[in-house]
């Protein structure tokens, strides 16, 4: 009975940093001494899975020892920051201070993107065999639209942000499951509110939350789950 | 070697790492320790001033932020950030007022909570400011983007924040701001 109670502590102890770790709770909260002299108690007992227990738990409790150095020496450094005047500054300040404060205070990481000449050789292999060189796809003739055809969009701030969010979360949930195509998706809709639903698709690939991707498997494009970087330029294609 | 040719091997060395922090290979930027090893040698680290010399020239500056709580050096992400906060709005990045406006709510908030707050309660802040929906829309974004980590309902400062945000100059500017 003795001997599963101890096992159970070690077992506790074990996932102990993990807790506090998630919870943020004050590690100094654990009385790291009286757990070390409860584990001594029955060490020389200990045989097998039994050692390999207690050295888990104990190395469970040097990084509680190790947790503890760093909170003093966060706690130390924010001593000069009165937490309530941030609470009430935080509430005070309004949407755009933040945002300034914030940007103030960003330091953006300098990074040059290049493209390997091995991509660039497939890049060039994949074009080539699409036309063979000095043939170029012709877009053929724009095609008249009769005046009668032409309408206005009406898009007002406050409708496009909730088709915005209405559209997003469609998509989110759709693509969360599996690929799309972007024919087929634009296909639900007629006229004006085709466009309509292109030029919302377009401000989420303008987002980063959904980007369009040529397959040239099929010759059709897919709208997939964005990485959370904007497009660097978007198209409306109806 | 005599101590010119050393201190000439020595400054190449130090070139051919800051090229290497600039190159983007991967979709994080910068590199890990352990490849700065590889290219300019086990002692990569005392090559780490003559570096920061060389981007300094640059107006950059390097960052190394610890893998999750590691001490190990060689895990570590090393990366060039602009020495100046780049306040130009067509250069500063991909966050929208409202994200900027979110994250610095939920950096000091996670800060003055000893490293991690619960999702609830920070959503519990920010929809005083913001309607619901955009609120957990925003706090997604930024956990997808890697401004934050969620673990188990809880939230903690992500590695992107940790590289780009300098928490100092978030909390005085917070602390002192007023409209102009």
């Amino acid at each position: 009975m003795q001997r599963s109670k101890k096992d159970e502590l070690r077992e506790r102890v074990e996932v102990l940093p993990d807790e506090v770790k998630k919870t943020g709770a004050d590690p100094f909260a654990i009385d790291v001494v009286s757990i070390l002299s409860e584990l001594r108690e029955d060490y020389d007992k200990l045989e097998g899975e039994e050692l390999v227990k207690d050295a888990r738990a104990i190395n469970s409790v040097s990084k509680i020892v190790h947790m503890q150095d760093r909170w003093l020496s966060d706690r130390l450094k924010s001593l000069g920051v009165s937490q309530e005047r941030l609470k009430e500054r935080l509430y005070r300040l309004d949407l755009q201070l933040l945002a300034s404060c914030l940007y103030s205070s960003q330091h953006l990481p300098a990074a040059i993107r290049h493209i390997s000449t091995s991509r660039l050789k497939i890049a060039a292999d994949y074009w080539i065999s699409l036309t063979g060189w000095g043939k170029s796809r012709k877009l053929g003739a724009i095609p008249d639209i009769a005046d009668e055809k032409l309408e206005e969009l009406n898009l007002q701030p406050d409708n496009i942000e909730r088709e915005l969010n209405e559209v997003r979360l469609d998509l989110l949930s759709k693509l969360s499951k599996s690929g799309i195509t972007y024919e087929d998706y634009l296909s639900k809709k007629e006229g004006k509110e085709r466009v309509r639903l292109a030029y919302i698709i377009s401000l989420l690939c303008a987002s980063g939350e959904i980007t369009v991707r040529f397959d040239p498997s099929v010759s059709k494009y897919l709208l997939v789950l964005g990485d959370g970087n904007p497009d660097s330029s978007v198209a409306i294609a109806i | 070697m005599s101590e010119d040719a050393e201190s000439e091997e020595l400054k190449e060395k130090a070139k051919k790492g800051l090229v290497y922090l600039l190159m983007q290979r991967h979709s994080q930027p910068g590199c890990k320790g352990w490849e700065l090893k590889r290219i300019l040698g086990r002692n990569y680290q005392k090559l780490i001033p003559l570096i920061e010399a060389k981007a300094d020239e640059l107006g950059l500056m390097l960052r190394v932020v610890p893998d999750e709580d590691e001490e190990d050096v060689d895990r570590a992400r090393f990366v060039l950030v602009s020495k100046y906060p780049v306040l130009d709005k067509d250069v500063g990045g991909w966050l929208r007022m409202e994200e900027a406006a979110s994250l610095a709510i939920a950096l000091s908030t996670i800060y003055t909570k000893g490293g991690s707050e619960s999702k609830e309660a920070l959503l519990d802040i920010l929809k005083e400011k913001l309607p619901a929906w955009r609120s957990e829309q925003i706090i997604s974004k930024l956990i997808r983007l890697g401004y934050i980590e969620e673990d188990s309902g809880y939230l903690k400062v992500g590695w992107r924040s940790k590289i780009e945000i300098d928490l100092n100059e978030l909390l005085t500017s917070i602390l002192t701001k007023s409209r102009e």
